[in-house]
């Protein structure tokens, strides 16, 4: 599709994406990103996006980049020392929607092979408007929510697929590409187990590097996880700080003690304390100062889920769940819950840890078990971001 | 490419109603004579030389036929079985011929007319057998005992959970010791068993390579750990090959390993439990060792142990006295008790005892590698058929006895499932193909297995078959979405096979659910 060697690559990086992840407004679409910013939340996106392009850095001179101005793309080019070819003026720091896809349209009016974007669902989906099957997407994951299937595991991982690119490119092989879901929540509402289909796009054949779409919850079905539920809700001691992060499958331990009615959210982190729900959707700070107001009781717990067919465990939709926030709770203070049919989906099973404060800080063992059912776990492979994921290969 | 000239075939469908439903009132088989009048004036009414307790109040509800009806009624049946009748290459289970010869064995009253509470100096020549039995899979296993009583495979693997219990029982670590770990591709009753005994389950998952990991194992060992339950190779052929390091871990760490090995046909004096280190082991000898698929009845699950679980066996064992002759032990203190009642199936035992002897070591050692052989042979013809891809492929070196298959890209192209494939392949004949245990993790399974019984002109035949119908999704994807078509019956309507009130299983609950009345 290109002459050998040569890789056209439109960067385009949503500077508001996640913002809303630690202060627990689950995304950053339309009005969320003012709020997000009164709430001081940072701008991680072009972080993510610098860990990308610096890990293409060696093969540097085998892409021609195209970016839209600014904070969008070219400001961090040009920190690396990368010419870019300017395709789109943006606005400043107030960068829309709207921009997204008026880049997308130029990126396409340049030909470009692939578009590498840092971003969200909100991002995939502004992009996948414009240019539909028509140009491979792949996501850089910065965002609050990833749902999609175009983003990589991690910010490395997308410079991968794209060095394995080039390498293919010059020993004349073939690209391989395949069809993925665009996914994303409804604008209306916040069913956080629920997600809605955009379209099929294109991207990379790279199942190990690519991070699957995210398949809808069967929690509320499983009987060997209700079960679990039931039991789980039994045995909560008195004088202990619990925490339920986001997802139905902690959240039915809440069911089972009639603490959630219909207009509780899946989406948020809550807090049990002797039997009594004291916070609802909490932040990072709200979730800290719970913990340094609990100190005297038993050391606080907390029960999550996994996110279904992507296997995330930290650092997609509960971004507010830190590194410093589970550091302090701890990782054997962490119960782990599942439906057996969600984990066992995929060889080989793995359980991702991204914590964007926490680059090479393992919290977690090389193993944990995932509850699937009363009396029965299975056992997963924890990779955590900052720990080269090219050593799952090598296993 | 298709080596064969496919049959027409077409299942004879008779479409008639239940046995219950035909016949007439009054319609007899056979009249039994009148009582002649002399000797009713000598006995007097028949019925009142019966206990009044004994009297049935009301008569039977007996379908009223003639014999010749109820003779046709029976052959239409056995005409529209579903099993057995064609090609039947049914992974996992190994699909093997019954000889008749076995059976005219255990239809003789030596065997058939033994009552179970004969005093055992009567019934010499059972155990025997049963000893006889039990020595031989000694040789082939390495383990120091077997028992016959297990009514299945599942039935073996919860005498080993039981013997783990009783195990550590006897050492008083069981309060400690209450998990047992598995694999993502052990059979099913192996943590089902386990879960039954009381204990916890961690199931590791398979790796890239095909396995799980020893990093995984060590992770969960512990000195909670009371066993480890694993079957190698596996139902997708492949062999773990660290299972010597995996079963000094879990010693290590003061736990048992038990051997699933439900399927040995691929390994057979290849190796032995014993030798890679297990302390017991199970062969199902409906899978290995020539006796009949009993769809849950005659089945037997031989389970073998080293000297240490010797003492907690379910008793009665079968012993030798001094003078060469054969008795009964009961289970001693340390016994899990009784598994099944008496000693078993023990006409299984005699089928599978005359098969073994018939084989011999060496034809054992043939069987495994003809098993092996045509599995290869079959993945390479398979992999030629656009479609059909291999359960994860990227493992390397050659599956044993099955290879589990995919035929997911053909799903995406065409729409047609592995259920559907599934279904119109029977329309030739061929019988229904295994799909996949859970979890499927491979996409629109299924698993062959030929074992040494089917011929090339068998196998050959069954892949073309299966390449038929490839192509037929290619061509008339509905055709093969619809099927089947030649069959007794077509395809079935499954929705209501979840709802109880739509399913029945007697004819009192058919007339209960659907008002019938007779």
């Amino acid at each position: 599709m290109q002459k050998p060697g040569v890789l056209k690559i439109g960067l385009l990086i949503n500077p508001i994406a996640g913002m809303g992840g630690k202060v627990g407004l689950h995304g950053t679409d339309d009005s969320l990103a003012e709020r997000a910013k009164e709430l001081g939340a940072k701008s991680a996106s072009t972080e993510r996006a610098a860990r990308a392009i610096k890990a293409l850095l060696p093969q540097g001179e085998k892409i021609s980049f195209y970016a839209p101005s600014k904070a969008m793309g070219a400001d961090l080019l040009q920190s690396f020392n990368i010419d870019c070819q300017k395709i789109y003026e943006t606005d400043s720091l107030k960068t829309s929607s709207e921009d997204t896809k008026a880049a997308a349209l130029a990126f396409q009016a340049q030909g470009v092979d692939l578009i590498l974007f840092a971003g969200g669902d909100g991002t995939a989906r502004d992009i996948f408007s414009v240019v539909g099957e028509a140009i491979p997407i792949l996501g850089i994951p910065a965002g609050v929510k990833m749902r999609s299937g175009v983003f990589a595991n991690y910010p490395e991982e997308a410079a991968e697929i794209i060095l394995d690119a080039i390498a293919s490119i010059e020993s004349s092989k073939e690209l391989e590409f395949a069809n993925t879901e665009i996914l994303d929540l409804t604008d209306s509402e916040l069913d956080y187990s629920q997600s809605h289909y955009f379209g099929s796009a294109r991207t990379f054949s790279a199942p190990s590097k690519i991070t699957s779409p995210k398949v809808n919850s069967n929690a509320s079905s499983d009987v060997a996880l209700k079960e679990l539920a039931k039991h789980l809700s039994s045995e909560l001691a008195k004088d202990r700080l619990y925490f339920f992060g986001p997802g139905r499958s902690a959240k039915l331990i809440l069911n089972e003690l009639g603490l959630t009615d219909s207009g509780h959210s899946l989406a948020g982190v809550d807090a049990l304390f002797d039997g009594e729900l004291i916070g609802e959707d909490l932040d990072e700070s709200q979730i800290l100062e719970l913990i340094s107001s609990h100190s005297k009781a038993a050391e606080p717990f907390i029960f999550l889920g996994v996110i279904g067919g992507q296997g995330f465990l930290l650092g997609r939709g509960n971004q507010q769940l830190s590194h410093q926030v589970m550091s302090r709770i701890g990782a054997d203070n962490a119960f782990v819950l599942a439906s057996a049919s969600k984990m066992t989906g995929t060889v080989p099973t793995r359980l991702y840890v991204d914590f964007e404060d926490a680059l090479s800080k393992k919290l977690f063992p090389d193993f944990i078990q995932v509850h699937v059912a009363k009396n029965r776990t299975l056992v997963c492979k924890v990779v955590s971001s900052g720990f080269v994921p090219n050593s799952v290969k090598a296993s | 490419m298709i080596k064969s000239k496919i049959r027409k075939y077409h299942a004879p469908v008779w479409d008639e109603p239940l046995v219950m439903q035909m016949g007439q009132s009054g319609r007899r088989g056979s009249i039994a004579p009148k009582t002649e009048s002399k000797i009713a004036d000598t006995v007097g009414n028949a019925l009142d030389l019966l206990p009044a307790g004994m009297k049935r109040a009301n008569p039977l509800n007996l379908p009223e036929l003639s014999e010749f009806e109820v003779q046709r009624h029976y052959l239409h049946l056995s005409q529209q079985t579903l099993g057995m009748m064609g090609i039947s290459l049914f992974g996992t289970c190994t699909m093997k011929y019954n000889p008749r010869v076995n059976e005219r064995i255990v239809y003789q009253p030596f065997v058939a007319e033994m009552h179970p509470h004969q005093d055992p100096e009567t019934m010499q020549g059972i155990l025997e057998v049963v000893n006889r039995f039990d020595h031989l899979l000694r040789k082939l296993s390495g383990l120091d005992k077997f028992v016959f009583q297990a009514g299945g495979g599942a039935d073996a693997a919860y005498t080993q959970a039981c013997m783990t219990r009783a195990y550590h029982a006897s050492r008083g670590e069981l309060e400690q010791r209450n998990e047992i770990i598995t694999t993502a591709q052990a059979h099913p009753c192996n943590p089902a068993t386990a879960a039954a005994a009381g204990f916890k389950i961690i199931t590791l998952p398979l790796e890239d390579d095909g396995f799980p990991s020893v990093e995984a194992l060590k992770a969960v060992v512990s000195n909670r750990t009371a066993a480890l339950m694993v079957n190698n190779p596996d139902d997708i052929g492949i062999y773990n090959p660290h299972i010597k390091e995996w079963v000094k871990i879990v010693h290590d760490a003061g736990g048992l390993c038990f051997y699933d090995h439900a399927n040995f046909n691929g390994v057979m004096t290849r190796i032995r439990a014993a030798d890679i280190g297990f302390d017991a082991c199970m062969y199902m000898l409906h899978k290995t060792f020539g006796g009949p698929k009993g769809g849950g009845g005659p089945a037997v699950g031989a389970y073998g142990c080293n000297e240490k679980l010797i003492p907690f066996l379910a008793g009665p064992t079968v012993e030798t006295n001094a003078d060469g002759s054969f008795y009964l032990k009961e289970g001693g203190e340390n016994s899990v008790g009784r598994i099944r009642e008496f000693l078993g199936n023990i006409p299984t035992v005699i089928r599978a005892y005359s098969w073994t002897r018939s084989m011999g070591i060496e034809g054992l050692r043939d069987a495994a590698n003809i098993s092996v052989l045509a599995n290869n042979y079959m993945e390479k013809r398979l992999l030629e058929i656009p479609g059909i891809t291999k359960g994860m492929p990227d493992v390397k070196g050659r599956r044993l006895e099955m290879t589990r298959y995919s035929l997911g890209e053909l799903t995406a192209d065409t729409g047609v499932s592995c259920f559907d494939v599934q279904n119109r392949m029977t329309d030739y004949g061929v019988d229904a193909y295994w799909l996949s245990h859970e979890p499927w993790f491979i996409p629109e399974p299924f698993t062959p297995e030929a074992g040494e019984l089917w011929s090339v002109e068998d196998i050959d035949y069954w892949i073309d078959v299966l390449e038929t119908v490839c192509n037929e999704a290619r061509t008339n994807p509905e055709l093969v979405k619809t099927s089947p078509h030649n069959q007794v019956v077509h395809k079935q309507n499954s929705t209501n096979l979840s709802d109880p009130a739509k399913w029945a299983t007697t004819w009192r609950a058919y007339k209960r659910k659907y008002g019938v009345t007779n």
